[in-house]
């Protein structure tokens, strides 16, 4: 049996967050008066905000270092030039890991937030890691290749941890290449409880919106397909916890989501009993 | 002259009592991992301590000697095809509780943890025959405070066990809860763990007289299980496993109490059965349970084993991971002749 081991402090695991900076980003998304570059980062700090309260256990303790957390920026300088590398800042700043423990206690800042509820006017503090920036291409091979870089190092020192998780954040549109090699060989890596699992979410500004389909949209653009064939399927673990939270989900679906609030993602992670829910 | 015997009597069964109660409470201050504070472990002592002396001084012929779970000519267990054999009575016949005796329990964290990060909850009300065991989610904040809670409520009530039972218990343990994380100045996390709130499943067993005699009654949400076991000529039979009866019936997404949302109004599972001599019934948080229905065998050995041998065959299972690692509670009660 496969995607099986339950993540703990002693069995940790890993997830790497790859997020398109490329100018193509900038482009208004479907339905939202936003830039791309702002919703992708609002899915990044999404979720990162759901993966710490998956290892928050009481208040007499900080959220634990269930999963160690890679966030990798990709695009090309004025020359075309790939930059690629770590993207968090302040104290998080050019580490290529960092705990879940560490970006709970090292958001860039807190941004007060209001929430209409039936119960009046709530306020809360949201928590932000990342700021939208969007500039020069779309290097998602050579992202892949990082990322390959950092999951071949994981297995090696992990080998029997739940296996690696890759998310892709983009709308997809390679400037260097089929990125469909590179992803194959980043699904190829494994430790001994399975693949390691690369999940896309195209932000493309047409196409119909979907999330965990099983097969592809004829709406979609040729490069909304590439990343939906790039994508893993959903593991059975993962398949049963996205139907007890009502995601209309079967055999063959994958982690892929098009134009999608892709948060859900991380709490069909295993880390126990999962009480399934997704708020705010 | 009648009476001065007695008390003779009293005082010449109490001395062994009471060694063995201090003994039980030695040994279990080892094995009991965590059962929510000295009180409990010391009632739960006691009632070892009574259980095993009179099981050592006065009925030695009860429990058979423990059988390691490989011995090869350990009883058969009989389990009725498809578990469909119900005991005589409706399910869920009212039971008024009644004092009861020969408890015996763990409770061990996950191995690797401490045993302060063990969030399931176990408490019994000797006096009323009840037992509460909950099993709070790893992935609810101050879940461990929610189960306590849940469980402390539940053995002290003396309700009938009906669905509105739930919301009884739920109303003051969401308030005890809530007390218990009131502070000052909190960061962003535990905040938002608040909004969210603890989630655990909750077993209740009441112990005691029925309309046809001596009964159970249980009340569940979500996957801790209760077995009720019964020695036939070929052996020791499953009568119930309640409220799950196969191991490929557990998952990770069992109904939930919620610290901060009202009580479920689907998922309140009730059920009975009549109670005769010899019978024993298990009360066990899912790991345990699902292990338990996995194999025949184990619920034999659960049956007759001595309670720390259980909890060592528990701890190795969930190295070898033939168990889920997780949080696993034991509950074992003998009904005397």
């Amino acid at each position: 049996m496969t995607y099986e081991r339950r993540v703990d402090r002693h069995n940790p695991s890993c997830l790497v967050f790859l997020v398109d900076q490329s100018a193509s980003m900038s482009d208004g998304m479907t339905g939202a008066n936003v830039s791309r570059a702002v919703a992708v980062a609002d899915q990044l700090n999404g979720l990162i905000y759901e993966l710490i309260q998956r290892c928050t256990k009481s208040l007499s303790e900080p959220p634990r270092p269930y999963f160690a957390v890679s966030v990798i920026g990709y695009r090309t300088d004025p020359q075309g030039k790939p930059v690629i590398g770590p993207m968090l800042k302040g104290a998080l700043a050019d580490r290529p890991w960092v705990w879940t423990s560490d970006l709970a206690q090292h958001p860039l800042r807190l941004e007060n937030r209001q929430q209409e509820t039936p119960a009046g006017v709530q306020h809360y503090s949201l928590p932000v890691w990342l700021d939208p920036l969007a500039a020069g291409g779309t290097p998602l091979c050579g992202a892949m290749d990082y990322a390959g870089r950092l999951v071949r190092s994981w297995v090696d020192q992990y080998p029997d941890s739940f296996p690696p998780i890759v998310v892709n954040l983009s709308d997809g549109e390679s400037t260097d290449g089929d990125p469909s090699e590179w992803a194959s060989r980043v699904r190829g890596l494994a430790t001994s409880d399975g693949s390691t699992l690369l999940f896309n979410l195209d932000m493309s500004s047409n196409g119909q919106p979907a999330l965990f389909p099983n097969v592809a949209n004829s709406s979609w653009s040729k490069y909304g397909h590439t990343m939906f064939a790039m994508s893993s399927e959903l593991p059975s673990v993962m398949l049963t916890a996205a139907a007890a939270q009502g995601f209309p989900v079967g055999p063959g679906s994958r982690g892929f989501g098009m134009n999608a609030d892709f948060r859900s993602v991380v709490t069909f992670l295993n880390v126990g009993t999962s009480v399934g829910h997704l708020l705010r | 002259m009648t009476a001065e015997l007695d008390v003779r009597r009293l005082l010449i069964d109490a001395i062994p009592a009471a060694l063995v109660v201090a003994l039980a409470a030695v040994v279990m201050s080892s094995q009991i991992e965590e059962l929510g504070g000295k009180l409990v472990v010391l009632v739960i002592a006691g009632l070892v301590g009574i259980g095993l002396s009179s099981l050592l001084l006065r009925r030695p012929s009860v429990i058979p000697v423990s059988v390691s779970p490989t011995v090869a000519d350990q009883p058969t267990l009989v389990v009725p095809p498809g578990n469909a054999w119900r005991p005589p009575t409706q399910a869920g016949a009212p039971v008024e509780g009644s004092p009861v005796k020969g408890l015996e329990s763990f409770s061990l964290a996950k191995e690797g943890a401490e045993t302060e990060e063990n969030e399931d909850s176990f408490a019994a009300n000797a006096h009323t025959g009840t037992i509460a065991v909950s099993d709070g989610a790893s992935s609810s904040f101050g879940s461990r405070v929610w189960s306590r809670a849940l469980v402390d409520v539940a053995a002290a009530s003396t309700l009938p066990l009906a669905p509105s039972f739930v919301g009884e218990v739920m109303t003051p343990s969401a308030q005890a809860w809530k007390q218990h994380h009131e502070a000052g100045d909190l960061p962003w996390w535990a905040v938002e763990g608040l909004r969210r709130g603890g989630f655990a499943t909750l077993l209740v067993v009441r112990i005691g007289r029925g309309r046809e005699g001596r009964a159970w009654q249980s009340l569940a949400v979500g996957d801790s299980c209760l077995f009720h076991m019964r020695k036939t000529k070929s052996g020791w039979g499953l009568v119930r496993a309640f409220p799950l009866d196969s191991a490929e019936a557990f998952g990770s997404h069992p109904v939930l109490l919620s610290s901060v949302s009202p009580p479920p109004v689907e998922g309140i599972e009730l059920a009975g059965g009549l109670l005769v001599a010899g019978d024993i019934l298990i009360a066990a948080t899912d790991a345990v349970s699902e292990w338990l229905l996995g194999d025949p065998q184990r619920l034999t050995f659960a049956v007759q084993a001595p309670i720390g041998d259980i909890a060592d065959v528990v701890s190795a299972a969930r190295r070898s991971r033939e168990m889920v690692n997780d949080d696993a509670t034991f509950v074992r009660y003998v009904e005397r002749r």
